[in-house]
């Protein structure tokens, strides 16, 4: 799930920014530090929308640099759990398969597959149902729902289950 | 009510849910504005992978109609979460409504089905307007 959300970052500046770009270079330094991280708390920081308030740098004594405490928007991406999403599949064994949404990955074990499905080595790894009517392939899209969630420090990767009404292929690969 | 829903999932009260349209816009913007004020700019790959999977789930594209499935929605009482997965999910039924988002199987806000039928025909048609 998307969302936009305020955050606060303490941001160190060194005293030779200290001019007219200074904002300009504040608001790089955010980016580049925050943009592309995996937050525990917050999940997936898409990008930074843009810098809210900087506040008044308070300089640290010794060493000369400002230290500014930044509140900023952002796209962030968190997962959670019993939520319903698309995914596209990425890879499938007999174990289950794995797909991604964006910059989550989600891994569906065979367990929480409903039985209709087989595992089918013919041409190449997919799940199918005995009509052939269904097949999950790479790049077939499909509904699942996330059961669980694992978040360490830099990463979030999830769980997920299509062993219920309204969830499975949504559509075959493009 | 509904707001406690978001509070237990996100632990903040300032959010905002997006829905994949809106971001998928949002980026597409960002990247163009970025890439016009700086021709050296490269998104990082969490963004390109998220842009791509927006892309390829928005529903529209066209901006007005996502303002308006925001009010249609808002107006019906239904908490951030709930407005989020409706939006993404093109839900088209109460009864998919009420299992694929368990938090509206409610039968204070949605006495029977026909108000929440009400609500999803109202959303299908600003999905099929481009």
């Amino acid at each position: 799930m998307f969302y936009l959300i305020e955050l606060y970052k303490e941001l160190e500046v060194h005293p030779r920014f200290f001019g007219p770009k200074l904002r300009e270079e504040i608001e790089r330094r955010l980016r580049q530090e925050v943009e592309g991280t995996c937050n525990g708390r917050y999940g997936f920081i898409l990008s930074v929308m843009g810098v809210l308030d900087t506040g008044k740098g308070l300089i640290r004594e010794g060493s000369g640099s400002a230290v500014f405490n930044l509140k900023y928007k952002c796209i962030c991406m968190k997962p959670f759990k019993g939520q319903v999403m698309d995914v596209v599949v990425t890879s499938v064994n007999k174990m289950g398969f794995f797909a991604e949404a964006g910059p989550l990955q989600v891994f569906v074990s065979n367990h929480l597959i409903p039985e209709g499905f087989e595992f089918n080595t013919a041409h190449e790894p997919c799940y199918q149902t005995a009509d052939g009517e269904q097949k999950i392939v790479p790049g077939s899209e499909v509904r699942l729902r996330i059961v669980g969630t694992r978040v360490d420090a830099s990463d979030i990767f999830a769980v997920g289950s299509i062993k219920e009404d309204y969830l499975g292929v949504v559509s075959a690969p493009l | 009510m509904p707001a406690k829903v978001d509070d237990e999932v996100l632990g903040d009260k300032d959010i905002k849910v997006l829905t994949i349209s809106e971001v998928a816009c949002l980026i597409d913007e960002y990247v163009k504005g970025t890439q016009q004020r700086d021709a050296d700019y490269q998104p990082n790959p969490m963004l390109v992978k998220a842009a791509e999977y927006a892309s390829r789930f928005a529903t529209n594209k066209n901006r007005d109609t996502l303002q308006k499935i925001r009010e249609v929605i808002a107006h019906n009482q239904l908490s951030e979460l709930e407005l989020g997965l409706v939006a993404n999910l093109s839900i088209e039924t109460a009864d998919e409504a009420r299992k694929l988002v368990p938090t509206l199987d409610d039968r204070d806000r949605f006495p029977d089905d026909a108000t929440l039928d009400a609500l999803l025909k109202e959303l299908a048609t600003y999905r099929e307007f481009e």
